[in-house]
């Protein structure tokens, strides 16, 4: 039987910053030591694999994101759940708009960073327009 | 749905934050479901009514949409 006591919201709001943050010095550290390595002459698989290195840091993010999510209690957890389910909802809508854009109207490719960017706040807006719905 | 969780949570002399910890929620979720902006799932309501000691029908009522969907004891559903 589990007889853990279960963390406070708060406890792992903190522990999933501590956990972003140290994913992010990571990747940031693997990064620089990938490119310095693929500058020295890396060939082959190893340039391959020292190419796709950063992203071992960055896919325990998405653990410790899934692990607090499932985590938090049930108001938190919803609106966690509609706030990312608007910003994923919300990218693929400016992502096909701006396909159309590109294909009819001549507008310059851009690469997938801006999806990242949309996420990221769209994300922000919803979770602070749900937080005051529920206050 | 109606809840009189504030009303027992008083009788208790317990604050919001306090309710919560002994629930393990967070404070603004024992608001939420108090200000009747969002309704428990039933486990926290029942965990709800048995920290208060009271059956969960006294804690919550659930209100119709009006008399004619309103399902009478004894009737099948």
């Amino acid at each position: 039987m589990n007889t853990k006591k279960p963390l406070t919201p708060a406890q792992l709001c903190r522990r999933h910053q501590l956990e972003t943050l140290i994913a992010g010095a990571a990747y940031v550290i693997v990064l620089l030591g990938s490119i310095q390595l693929i500058k020295h002459g890396a060939t082959g698989w190893l340039r391959i694999v020292l190419a796709l290195s950063p992203m071992l840091p960055a896919a325990f993010i998405i653990w410790s994101v899934y692990r607090n999510v499932t985590q938090l209690d049930e108001l938190q957890r919803r609106i966690e759940t509609e706030a990312f389910a608007l910003a994923a909802a919300g990218t693929a809508f400016l992502g096909l708009t701006y396909t159309f854009l590109e294909g009819d109207t001549g507008f310059p490719e851009i690469g997938s960073w801006w999806a990242w960017v949309s996420v990221a706040m769209i994300y922000a807006v919803a979770r602070i327009v749900l937080r005051r719905h529920y206050q | 749905m109606k809840n009189r969780i504030h009303v027992f949570r008083a009788e208790q002399r317990w604050t919001q934050a306090e309710l919560a910890e002994r629930l393990n929620v967070s404070r603004q979720t024992i608001n939420a479901i108090e200000t009747e902006k969002y309704d428990p799932s039933l486990p926290l309501a029942f965990s709800l009514a048995r920290l208060f000691g009271k059956p969960i029908e006294e804690i919550f009522v659930f209100e119709s949409a009006g008399p004619d969907s309103a399902i009478k004891p004894g009737e099948p559903s």
